[in-house]
C-alpha cells in the first residue's frame, strides 16, 4: 500500500480512541466487579446492549431529546440492570456460599438470557440511532475530523474522569476502595458490604450504559452487539491487568489503536485474530498486564 | 424441527367430507396435487422464509379457487428448514417419500438449497430453488434442480457490463467485501481492484476503507449484506470520501435504506426486484397489486422469485398434464413464461435467462440505473 498521508493518520487515530473508550468503559466494569467480588461478570457487554436499546427506546419515544439526556438515560438502564442483576442472583449465590467458578457460569447464563430477551423486545434487525452529532466534519487548524468520534472521545475521557473523581474524593468511593482490597478489614470498619457491591454494579453498569449509546450511534444497536465488544472489553481489562481501573482505561484504549492499526498494517481479514495474537504477546512479557509497568518499579 | 402443514382444499372441512362420501375411484382421481415449498420458517432469516410462503400460498389460493390445475386442487405442504443444510435434507426427503410432492420449492440460502437438491436429485424430484445464488448449485450436472434466482456469477457479470457501458471511465476498483463464499464470489469477476476483506459481523472498517482510499481508486465496490453494508457506506461519507459507489444484491433490502439513510444516495447495486426496476413490466405490476391486496404490504424480491417459481411449477404440470415428476420436469425445461423480472426461460443448467436489475440510490429510494 501506498504511504499514508497526515490526515489519513489522524482519522485513524481519532477512530482508533474512539473506539477505544467504548471499550474502556466496558473493561472498566469487569474490573471494578473483578475487584469487589472476584467475579469475571460475562454479562457485561449484555448489559451495555441493554443500556443502548433502552436509550434508543428513550429517543423513539422522545425525539427531541439531546445527547447528555439519551447517556444518561442508557446509563441509569443499564445501571438499574446490573443491580437488579447483582441483588436478584450474584448476591443469593455468595450466601449461599456457591463456589465462585459456579457464580461465573451464572454470568454466561445472564448474559444469555439478556441477549434472548432483548431479541423479544426489539428484534433481531439492527437498529439505527438517529444523528446525535453534526454531520459536517469539524476543522482544527486544517485537521479535518469527524464530530461523532471527536465527541464520543470527550465523553468517554470526561466519564472515566468523573469515575476516578468518585472513587477518590467521595465517601461511598473510597468504601468501595476499601472493600476492593480486603473485604473483611472494611467491614470492620464498618463499610456495608451488600450496599457497596450494588454500588460496584450500579457504576459498572453505568460505564456500560455510556459505551452503550457511543457505540450504538458509532454503528447501530442490535441484540447481539454485547457479544464480541463485551469480549473486546474483557480482554482491554486482562490487557491492562484484570482488577486494576486505572489499567483498565489505558487497556481499552490501547486495544481500540491496536486494533484499528494492525488493519492497516496488517491484514485486515483476520483483525480480530491479530488483536488476539498481540493480547497474548503482551501477557507473556508482562504477566500482570500493563499495570505491571509501573507497579513493578514501585 | 418444527413442521407447518397447511392444506388447501377448496371449500375447506365441508369439500374433504363431500370427498370422502363420494367413490374412491373418483375421490382418487380428484386427489390434490401436492407441491411442496420450504425454506427458513423459524430462526435468523425465518422473513425470507415467510415471503416464500406467502407468495405460494396465495398463487395457490387463487389457482383453487378458479378451479384448480388439470381440474385438481393444489395442496401446498410447507417444510422450515430453518436455515441450516441438515435440516434441509431432512424436509427434502420428507417430501419426497411421506408427503410424496410431485415439486418442491426452496430454499433461501444457498447451503440448505444444496443439500436438499442432493437429496431431490436421489429421489428423482424436480426442485425450484428460489433465493439461493451460489452457482455450484446448477453445475453438479443435477437434471432435477431449477433456479428462479439470478445465480451470484451472472450478477456480477451483468453489473461488470452495466459500469463499462455506461461508466466507461470507471478503471480502477478498490474492493471491499465480506470473507466467505458470498465476498469472493463478487471479487471474483473484477479483476483490477485493491482488495481488502472483513469478517462477517464487523464494525468498524475505517482501517480497510482507508487502505483503498490509499490506493487512489475510480470507484469502490462492496460486497456485503446489508448490515455490513451500510456501515461501509455510512463510514466511506464519514470519511468525506466522495467517489462513484457499488454495492451487492445482498445491500437490496428495505433494511439497507433504514440502517444508511443519507449515506445511501448515489450507491448503484443490482437486484434481483424492486418497483423502481419493474415500472415497464406488467406482470410485476400486477404481481405487487396482488401482493398489497393480499398481505397489505409492498413484495420483497424472495416473494418475487418464490411467485415467479410456483407459476411456472403449475404451468409446467397443465403442459405436462400430470403431476408426475419426470413428466413435470420435461414439461420445465419448455418454461417461456412472462415473470414479474422480465421474459423467463431456463437455460441448459437450470438457471434462468433474465437481465439483471440495477438500482440508483437517489434521494433513500431505489429508482432504476439503467433509465
Amino acid at each position: 500500500m501506498g504511504a499514508l498521508s497526515l490526515s489519513q493518520l489522524i482519522d485513524l487515530v481519532v477512530g482508533g480512541l474512539a473506539i477505544g473508550c467504548v471499550y474502556s468503559l466496558i473493561a472498566l466494569g469487569f474490573a471494578m466487579i473483578m475487584r469487589a467480588t472476584n467475579i469475571i461478570h460475562f454479562a457485561q457487554g449484555e448489559v451495555m446492549m441493554l443500556g443502548s436499546m433502552c436509550g434508543l427506546t428513550s429517543l423513539w419515544l422522545l425525539p427531541a431529546l439531546p445527547l447528555p439526556v439519551v447517556i444518561a438515560v442508557g446509563m441509569a438502564s443499564s445501571g438499574l440492570i446490573a443491580v437488579a442483576m447483582e441483588l436478584a442472583v450474584y448476591r443469593t449465590l455468595r450466601r449461599r456460599r456457591v463456589p465462585i467458578m459456579n457464580i461465573i457460569t451464572a454470568t454466561v447464563g445472564m448474559s444469555i438470557l439478556c441477549i434472548n430477551a432483548a431479541r423479544i423486545i426489539w428484534g433481531s434487525e439492527p437498529l439505527r440511532f438517529p444523528e446525535l452529532f453534526a454531520t459536517t466534519a469539524y476543522d482544527f487548524g486544517g485537521v479535518r475530523m469527524s464530530p461523532q468520534l471527536f465527541w464520543i472521545m470527550v465523553m468517554g475521557v470526561a466519564i472515566m474522569g468523573a469515575l476516578q473523581l468518585f472513587l477518590k474524593h467521595t465517601p461511598t468511593g473510597l468504601a468501595m476502595q476499601a472493600v476492593a482490597q480486603d473485604h473483611e478489614a472494611a467491614q470492620l470498619m464498618g463499610a456495608n458490604l451488600t450496599r457497596i457491591m450494588a454500588y460496584t454494579f450500579a457504576i459498572s453498569g453505568m460505564m456500560a450504559g455510556a459505551a452503550g449509546i457511543m457505540l450504538g450511534s458509532m454503528f447501530f444497536a442490535f441484540f447481539e452487539m454485547g457479544f464480541i465488544t463485551g469480549l473486546k472489553g474483557f480482554v482491554a481489562a486482562t490487557l491492562g491487568g484484570l482488577g486494576s481501573i486505572a489499567g483498565a482505561m489505558l487497556g481499552g484504549i490501547l486495544f481500540g489503536l491496536i486494533e484499528t492499526f494492525s488493519t492497516v498494517f496488517l491484514s485486515s481479514a483476520y483483525k480480530d485474530g491479530i488483536g488476539m495474537i498481540l493480547l497474548i504477546a503482551i501477557l507473556l512479557v508482562l504477566p500482570s498486564g500493563l499495570v505491571g509497568l509501573w507497579q513493578k518499579r514501585r | 424441527m418444527t413442521t407447518n402443514r397447511r392444506r388447501f382444499i377448496g371449500g375447506g372441512l365441508g369439500a374433504v367430507a363431500l370427498a370422502g362420501s363420494r367413490s374412491t375411484l373418483w375421490a382418487q382421481s380428484r386427489e390434490p396435487i401436492k407441491v411442496g415449498a420450504f425454506g427458513p420458517m423459524s430462526g435468523n432469516a425465518a422473513a425470507q422464509g415467510q415471503s416464500i410462503r406467502e407468495s405460494v400460498e396465495m398463487v395457490a389460493n387463487l389457482k383453487n379457487s378458479a378451479g384448480g390445475v388439470l381440474g385438481r386442487q393444489i395442496e401446498i405442504v410447507i417444510g422450515d428448514d430453518a436455515g441450516k443444510p441438515e435440516e434441509a435434507a431432512v424436509v427434502a426427503r420428507r417430501f419426497a417419500t411421506r408427503d410424496q410432492v410431485s415439486l418442491a420449492i426452496g430454499s433461501v440460502s444457498s447451503p440448505a438449497s444444496l443439500a436438499a437438491a442432493q437429496v431431490f436429485r436421489e429421489e428423482e424430484l424436480p426442485q425450484i430453488v428460489v433465493s439461493g445464488t451460489a452457482q455450484r448449485i446448477t453445475t453438479q450436472g443435477n437434471e432435477w434442480v431449477f433456479r428462479s434466482a439470478v445465480p451470484d456469477r451472472k450478477l456480477v457479470a451483468d453489473m461488470v457490463e452495466f459500469i463499462n457501458e455506461k461508466m466507461p471511465k470507471l478503471r480502477r476498483f478498490g474492493f471491499v467485501y465480506v470473507n466467505d463464499d458470498f465476498g469472493k464470489g463478487g471479487f471474483d469477476a473484477f479483476l483490477e481492484a485493491a482488495e481488502e476483506r472483513y469478517s462477517r459481523g464487523d464494525l468498524d472498517f475505517i482501517g480497510q476503507l482507508t487502505r483503498i482510499r490509499s490506493t487512489n481508486p475510480d470507484a469502490i465496490v462492496e460486497w456485503s449484506r446489508y448490515t455490513e453494508g451500510a456501515l461501509i457506506h455510512r463510514q466511506i461519507k464519514q470519511m468525506g470520501w466522495e467517489l462513484p459507489r457499488f454495492g451487492s444484491d445482498g445491500i437490496a433490502a428495505p433494511a439497507f435504506l433504514d440502517l444508511a439513510k443519507e449515506a445511501a444516495n448515489g450507491v448503484i447495486y443490482p437486484t434481483h426486484f424492486s418497483p423502481a426496476t419493474s415500472a415497464n413490466l406488467p406482470a410485476a405490476q400486477a404481481f405487487i397489486a396482488l401482493v398489497r391486496k393480499t398481505y397489505n404490504k409492498p413484495p420483497d424480491y424472495v416473494h418475487a422469485q418464490a411467485f415467479d417459481a410456483i407459476n411456472i411449477a403449475l404451468a409446467a404440470i397443465e403442459r405436462a398434464k400430470s403431476d408426475d415428476r419426470t413428466a413435470v420436469r420435461n414439461a420445465m425445461r419448455q418454461t417461456d413464461y412472462q415473470s414479474v423480472r422480465g421474459p423467463f426461460k431456463f437455460d441448459q443448467k437450470g438457471d434462468p435467462t433474465l437481465v439483471t436489475h440495477m438500482v440508483r440510490i437517489v434521494d433513500v429510494k431505489e429508482t432504476d440505473a439503467r433509465n
